[in-house]
């Protein structure tokens, strides 16, 4: 992918387009680093704020003054300054205060988070552990994935699984096309995804079936 | 860059864990109003790489006990060899020889300033026999014309070190230090002060005296002239070229160079043409029965011989009769110590030399 200039950009509107898109890990680390937390997948005020406010930054970017990366960074916060001050006035409070507080709160999925999170310390493992386990590559997820779901499906898997706190392998490898192998090497990690699958977890199950649809997806990290 | 959604999953104190829309476990940073469950849009820069802290190892540990361990026991052991005896040789150098059991000088050091300088001159092979030893510091006092004085005494005191000494009694002790005085004194090669007026004196130290001297910077023997003078006995003369062993009772201090067993008004030399009475066992004897000087001389050699106690008794014996002579001639010495006669005015001139290779 060609790197579209900024010359480029200002004048045409397709280019313009691609600079911006190109451009959006930066919109967001920038904004987020401007109010001071996470931009929340639900919340997406700032970040409109945000693509306004570099959309402009394009338009008024003088090459000799500074970078360019450098000015839409001070574009970016001024705007984000201005939009809350403007909530303020509008709601009567501060926004900022209350954008800490209050991104939205799913509680359910909270709850299925807390749920999973104590069957886990049964088997000895916390979400930590699963951070290191987590295979590197998203091919090598999917496939695990597809063993979780496919052993979750069985109950006397799942009896096994709960009773020896161990994966039973031969007994997964009869209902699932895998190879002992695989399965030992991700064990820790499939037994998280099929501890999922077993339970009534259905906001994480759609959150990670997601995953298994998203493969041409540009934001896909393999 | 790139983007990714996830979801909070976990809480910790730098960062937290997230499940990624593409369903792998991430740490990301923490920053403000994050909860679980929340949903996050993060780029690469947000996310968190454990820092290793250094851990020390556990070998680590390990190895450092055995190291101490180790450091205990070769610091309780005692690198030199052990001291058994030390002899301190006075002239107006003073040194200080430590030897071990076998007679082997295994330390040597200097007790002023002359010492210094002679030990300078001195080169010193740790292993030497201590008779050796002597021998070349006496050779090398003289080229360094330390012996040129009128008078000269060179004082040898001789103790048994503390450790050498722990568990013997003291009888035990001072025959082992006359008889060391004696093995190695008599080993001693004296042909350096031939020429010189000299006196050897030796006397006998004991532990206590040692670390008294030690403390007071002086060699056991200037201690022991210090404070226990009566204790000095004279062991050879040598006058202009001859020299005569001497046989002294314990407590007469030599006072002049010569024989105090003399009698008064005969010299030392003995030119009388009487033999000196050799006393060493199994050596050749001059009989010298019927002359006073023999007689003085037996009483004195005898004297010298056995204890202190005993003194008086043999004085008796001798006086008995000259039969003695006899007896006191071949009377072996009960410590042992042998005796050498350093002179025969007789035309046995080289008696002592001669003497000197048959003692042993």
């Amino acid at each position: 992918m060609e790197i579209i200039s900024l010359s480029d950009a200002k004048s045409d509107r397709v280019k313009r387009d691609l600079f911006i898109k190109a451009h959006i890990p930066f919109i967001i680390y920038t904004t987020s680093s401007a109010i001071g937390r996470y931009i929340s997948i639900e919340n997406d005020e700032e970040f409109s704020v945000a693509l306004e406010a570099f959309n402009m930054a394009i338009d008024t970017f003088q090459p000799d003054l500074s970078k360019f990366e450098t000015y839409a960074t001070t574009v970016i916060r001024n705007r984000i300054i201005d939009f809350y001050r403007q909530q303020k006035k509008h709601y009567g409070h501060d926004l900022l205060d209350e954008g800490i507080a209050a991104p939205e709160r799913d509680d359910t999925l909270r709850m299925e988070i807390a749920d999973l999170s104590h069957r886990l310390k049964a088997f000895n493992m916390n979400f930590d552990d699963l951070v290191d386990v987590s295979p590197k590559h998203k091919d090598t997820r999917m496939r695990a994935i597809e063993v979780g779901i496919g052993a979750s499906k069985h109950q006397n898997i799942l009896d096994e699984l709960y009773r020896t706190l161990k994966l039973p392998v031969s007994e997964i490898l009869k209902v699932v096309k895998s190879t002992r192998r695989f399965i030992y090497l991700h064990s820790k990690y499939i037994l998280a995804v099929t501890l999922i699958f077993g339970e009534e977890h259905q906001s994480l199950q759609e959150w990670i079936l997601e995953t298994l649809k998203d493969d041409d997806d540009g934001n896909s990290k393999s | 860059m790139e983007i990714q959604k996830a979801k909070i999953m976990d809480l910790y104190n730098d960062y937290a864990v997230v499940l990624t829309e593409n369903a792998e476990f991430i740490r990301i940073r923490r920053k403000s109003a994050m909860s679980i469950g929340t949903g996050v849009i993060f780029t690469e820069q947000d996310i968190y790489v454990k820092q290793k802290h250094f851990v020390f190892p556990k070998r680590f540990f390990q190895i450092a006990c055995i190291a101490m361990l180790l450091l205990v026991v070769i610091s309780t052991q005692s690198f030199a060899p052990l001291s058994y005896a030390v002899i301190s040789v006075d002239i107006n150098p003073s040194v200080q020889i430590f030897i071990d059991s076998d007679y082997n000088v295994v330390k040597i050091e200097s007790k002023n300033e002359d010492g210094t300088r002679l030990l300078t001159e001195y080169e010193f092979e740790q292993g030497k026999a201590a008779s050796l030893v002597i021998t070349e510091i006496l050779n090398l006092a003289s080229q360094m014309n330390y012996l040129k004085a009128d008078k000269n005494e060179i004082l040898i005191a001789a103790s048994l070190t503390k450790a050498a000494a722990k568990s013997e009694d003291k009888v035990t002790k001072n025959n082992e230090v006359n008889a060391l005085i004696e093995s190695i004194l008599s080993d001693v090669d004296y042909s350096s002060l031939k020429n010189e007026n000299v006196v050897i004196s030796s006397v006998v130290s004991n532990a206590v005296n040692v670390k008294a001297a030690e403390e007071e910077q002086m060699t056991i023997g200037t201690y022991e002239r210090n404070h226990h003078s009566e204790t000095i006995k004279p062991y050879m003369t040598f006058e202009a070229g001859k020299a005569k062993k001497n046989n002294s009772e314990p407590g007469k201090p030599e006072t002049a160079p010569g024989n105090p067993n003399t009698e008064p008004g005969k010299p030392e030399t003995n030119n009388n043409g009487k033999s000196q009475n050799n006393n060493s066992k199994g050596n050749n004897v001059e009989n010298n029965s019927g002359t006073e000087m023999t007689q003085t001389t037996e009483i004195a050699e005898t004297t010298e011989n056995e204890k202190t106690t005993e003194m008086t008794e043999n004085t008796k014996d001798n006086q008995k009769g000259q039969s003695d002579n006899s007896v006191n001639k071949n009377k072996k010495n009960e410590k042992g110590l042998k005796k050498i006669d350093s002179t025969t005015r007789n035309g046995n001139k080289d008696n002592y030399f001669t003497n000197r290779g048959k003692r042993k």
